[in-house]
């Protein structure tokens, strides 16, 4: 099962709450037939049972959709969502009246509530409490003894001294009452000395004057009171508690702690952070939980580390099943390269060497080449540690595993591996083919290059374009033909405007001058749309004449002389 | 029959009463003697009174706003009675009456006897029901005595929800209650609200009567030591946060972080919470392990957002300057972390221990000279001895000084 964070948040104010009325309109029907039913006095545990199940399956209904339940209750409505939920028959009146009365206010339910929590909820709002007992607990004292931990009761205070009470109360009848109706039976209350001390504590209160505090002016006008106020301003706006407050705390209380349990624990719950972090899209935070942590790999930097050892298994489990799909999640929600590249290429260092295999896999479906790059990048900094070479990482790969270690063997200039690499580019599957596209880029030979030029014109995009880049890099004119070739053949279908205007730069930075005077005529020849060739076809060659430099930037100018219609579009070319 | 549906008849017929009652005083003023709606009324008011007592004899009633009260049960009238509800207790109340107590069923002339009494008194809130109950005495009638408006409506007398002594020490209370619960079961959704609340109700006793949170504030020994040291320090933090122009959400967080910085300190052994010997090296190394373990307990919480981040640090940084955790390095704590620690170490002078005996505020203060901020020391020192101004004499023009805001922190700097 997948890992989710289980709540927004605690405060109120930030809570958004579930539109669904319905639900709740029906849950606190079945609650107000429960209530009715207990009010009859019939002993029916099955029924009870059944009722409060109803209640807990259709609060998780509420809670499954990631938002706490809140209720606020008046003299004769609960609302939900600002909407009335109560109903309006003598069941439902009764319900609220009750509840009412025993003070309640408001009910919060968070994500985390378990179904044990909400049927205890269901028994606890549908007791008889409009003919309680005189020795029964108050709905206060009854929800507090609950222990509900994802459960909260807003309870206003009630009487103390009932209305009834014809004699004066001790200070110590008081508090007992008032430790009753609280439900905390934790206070000890008995000794004389103690009811000295309630009666004196309730007198002291009592003949305290009200009124608001006037400070010292003194204090108020000092430097350091204004500094300390100006200290506090800067504190309200959480500009001085960051990420690396926290970082520095994490990584020092996992080196202070001397329980290995403890170490473990505390890592665990950083990494669920961290993994929490990846989810929302965040991974600079996720790595700021961990970088410091890292860090105690290496020896030298940090001698003093008493628990290395633990720190560093538990470091291995990073990059576990749900850290992976938390990266996945991640992307999804922010699918940004840049934001990832860095983080991912240093949390990567933390890969281990029995888990890279997996790794490898993982990384090769990555759905975007920077991503898979700087987790080929990570491997590179940790083959050292594991003594291990790329090449006999290739050498062990299997299919799935090859896109990564292919992108690494692109950082390193081993000429040995030129031929496993030329080996590979044939392969079926199109990442792999890229990649290896990506390695030869780091040599070049008239083998290299008639391979890569087979490649220009390979079925998946990404390799076609990283062929363009490696014919780029060698400025490879062989090379020219194919590419024309494509641009004057290209069709709607089958090109995008980006990977033709990439063909028509490509063109321009292999034949240099030659290649602006050929771009010109061709985009003369096309400022008449022309049946058959690419519709963004003009725009593309404008694209490359582009990136021709001076040569290019005049032809340019030329054909808008010679075109005056074609200006306004030229200069946006120009401009861009 | 069952209890219940006893209950259910006796609170209709109390109500009914109570209605009928309102009819009779009205048609009282209405029709002449022995008038058939007034006949009709008194034979009403006594058949219901009859039927209240012999469900249960001796039934007090209250009227309380748009309640009406059997005993300590509230009742909500059908909104058809309300409006004959509100006119009795109207009447009630210009005599200085708040409700009735039955001890038995009245025969018509008794009735008139009592409707007589109340007419004699014109009302403008007395003469209360001391004195009339002791003219009914007088006058024989024991089948009705009179409840006094304040026990019903006066909810700041001594006991109501509104007592400020009690509203104080409920709140008090209820700070150490959520104390008892975080130090048993660790931090919860639940109890972050709970504190969450109580933070609220301190910060709004500060405005209204910081007094009291002073009084609140003096080591008591019917809460133990280790579970009123955190809503002490919680107080004290947002006394002192006022100083500094922390909004009231600040505030609020300021003293949430006081409650629940030392929550690590649930896993020590109760020798070491109690405070009844002195520690030995291994219990004082246990105790200083304690960071640590908040730390853990707060990482346990979802979503590492500004609050837990900041809960977090301060947890961690808190007792740094005085020695633990051993940390490599360290930059400047926190402002809020600098409150905590101080008012920590404060309020534990404050009390008995093995190793010193408690101290008063003024010794305890300058006995942390040195050790924190001198700013956060002297403005403690202040609030131990400020008193509110006397009140202001009733006409007389506000002048500049009263303008001052209740948070001269932020005004002045």
């Amino acid at each position: 099962m997948s890992e989710r964070n289980p709540s927004p948040g605690l405060t109120l104010s930030s809570v958004t709450f579930s539109p669904d009325v319905g639900i709740m309109r029906g849950v606190l029907q079945r609650l107000a037939m429960l209530a009715h039913a207990r009010r009859q006095g019939v002993q029916n545990p099955e029924r009870d049972q059944a009722a409060a199940t109803f209640f807990a399956s259709q609060l998780r209904l509420l809670l499954d959709q990631h938002m706490p339940v809140a209720l606020e209750f008046t003299e004769d409505t609960v609302l939900y969502s600002d909407t009335e939920v109560n109903g309006s028959d003598l069941m439902a009146e009764n319900l609220t009246e009750g509840l009412y009365s025993e003070g309640l206010r408001s009910l919060y339910v968070d994500l985390g509530a378990t179904d044990e929590e909400l049927s205890g909820l269901a028994m606890l709002l549908s007791r008889n409490w409009l003919d309680k007992a005189s020795d029964q607990d108050d709905l206060e004292a009854s929800s507090w003894k609950a222990s509900f931990d994802h459960i909260h009761l807003d309870i206003a205070a009630r009487r103390v001294v009932a209305a009834t009470d014809t004699e004066q109360l001790s200070p110590e009848q008081m508090i007992v009452r008032l430790v009753r109706q609280l439900g905390d039976e934790e206070f000890e209350l008995s000794s004389e000395q103690i009811e000295a001390q309630i009666a004196r504590a309730l007198a002291d209160l009592r003949s305290c004057s009200v009124g608001a505090l006037k400070p010292n002016p003194e204090l108020l006008t000092s430097p350091d009171h204004r500094r300390l106020v100006r200290g506090m301003a800067r504190a309200a706006e959480a500009r001085d508690m960051g990420d690396d407050n926290l970082s520095l705390v994490l990584f020092e209380a996992v080196r202070c702690a001397d329980d290995p349990e403890i170490v473990a624990d505390l890592m665990g719950k950083i990494l669920t952070h961290a993994r929490w972090d990846l989810r929302e899209g965040r991974p600079d935070a996720a790595l700021g939980r961990l970088r410091r942590l890292m860090m105690v790999a290496d020896v030298d930097l940090l001698p003093d580390i008493p628990q290395r050892e633990t720190i560093l298994i538990e470091l291995e489990r990073l990059w576990g099943e749900e850290f992976r799909e938390a990266l996945l999640e991640g992307w999804e929600a922010n699918p940004d390269v840049e934001t990832w590249q860095g983080p991912l290429f240093t949390l990567g260092q933390a890969m281990s060497r029995s888990g890279v295999e997996s790794m490898l896999e993982f990384a090769a479906a990555l759905p975007e080449r920077g991503l898979r790059q700087a987790l080929a990048d990570a491997m590179l900094t940790a083959l050292d540690q594991w003594g291990v070479t790329l090449r006999e990482l290739l050498d062990a790969a299997t299919e799935t595993q090859l896109p990564v270690i292919l992108l690494g063997f692109a950082r390193v200039t081993d000429r040995t591996a030129v031929e496993p690499l030329l080996a590979k580019v044939s392969s079926e599957d199109p990442v792999v083919r890229e990649a290896v596209l990506v390695a030869l880029r780091a040599h070049q030979s008239p083998r290299i290059k008639a391979t890569v030029r087979k490649s220009l014109a390979d079925d998946a995009r990404a390799v076609r374009l990283e062929a363009l880049r490696y014919v780029c890099v060698y400025r490879d004119a062989e090379a020219s033909e194919t590419i024309m070739g494509r641009i004057e053949g290209a069709r709607a279908d089958t090109y995008d405007v980006d990977e033709l205007s990439a063909l028509t730069r490509a063109y321009a930075i292999i034949n240099r001058e030659g290649g602006v005077a050929t771009l010109s005529t061709l985009a003369a020849r096309h400022i008449e749309p022309r049946k058959n060739a690419h519709p963004e076809l003009l725009t593309a060659v404008l694209s490359g004449l582009a990136a021709s430099g001076p040569a290019g930037r005049a032809a340019i100018q030329q054909l808008g002389r010679e075109h005056p219609e074609l200006r306004g579009r030229l200069r946006e070319v120009l401009s861009s | 029959m069952n209890e219940t549906v006893q209950r259910r008849l006796f609170h209709s017929a109390v109500l009914r009463f109570t209605v009928r009652l309102a009819h009779l005083f009205r048609s009282r003023n209405m029709f002449p003697p022995g008038h058939p709606s007034l006949e009709l009324n008194l034979k009403a008011v006594g058949l219901l009174a009859g039927e209240v007592v012999r469900r249960e004899p001796g039934t007090d009633i209250h009227l309380l706003g748009s309640r009406v009260y059997a005993g300590d049960t509230s009742l909500r009238p059908p909104k058809g009675m309300l409006r004959a509800l509100r006119e009795l207790m109207e009447y009630l109340g210009e005599r200085g009456l708040g409700g009735v107590r039955l001890n038995a069923s009245p025969s018509e002339g008794q009735l008139m006897a009592v409707l007589d009494l109340l007419e004699a008194e014109p009302g403008g809130g007395g003469p209360g029901a001391e004195v009339l109950n002791r003219r009914l005495t007088q006058s024989g009638v024991l089948w009705l005595s009179f409840h006094n408006l304040r026990s019903a409506l006066d909810d700041e007398e001594i006991g109501g929800t509104g007592d400020p002594a009690l509203v104080s020490m409920r709140l008090y209370l209820r700070g150490v209650r959520a104390v008892h619960r975080l130090y048993d079961r660790g931090i919860s959704a639940a109890v972050l609200l709970e504190l969450h609340r109580i933070t609220l109700g301190i910060c709004e006793l500060s405005e209204i009567a910081p007094v009291r949170l002073r009084v609140l504030c003096e080591p008591r020994d019917f809460v133990p030591h280790v579970h009123r040291h955190p809503m002490h320090m919680a107080i004290w933090s947002v006394l002192l946060g006022q100083r500094f122009g922390l909004s009231r959400n600040d505030q609020v967080e300021l003293a949430i972080c006081a409650f629940i910085v030392d929550v690590g300190m649930r896993h020590l052994p109760e020798q070491i919470l109690s405070r009844e010997a002195e520690l030995d090296e291994a219990q004082v190394e246990l105790l200083r392990g304690h960071p640590i373990t908040s730390v853990q307990e707060l990482l346990a919480a979802p979503r590492m957002g500004e609050q837990l981040r900041r809960r977090t640090v301060i947890a961690f940084e808190h007792h740094i300057a005085g020695g633990y955790p051993s940390v490599l390095r360290w930059p400047e704590p926190h402002l809020y972390t600098q409150i905590i620690s101080l008012v920590d170490a404060f309020d534990a002078l404050r009390s008995d221990a093995p190793w010193h005996k408690a101290l008063s505020g003024p010794d305890a203060v300058a006995a942390l000279r040195g050790k924190h901020p001198d700013i956060l020391l002297d403005h403690l020192a202040d609030l131990l001895t400020f008193q509110p101004p006397p009140p202001e004499p009733a006409g007389v023009a506000d002048d500049d000084e009263d303008d001052e805001p209740t948070n001269p922190g932020v005004a002045r700097a």
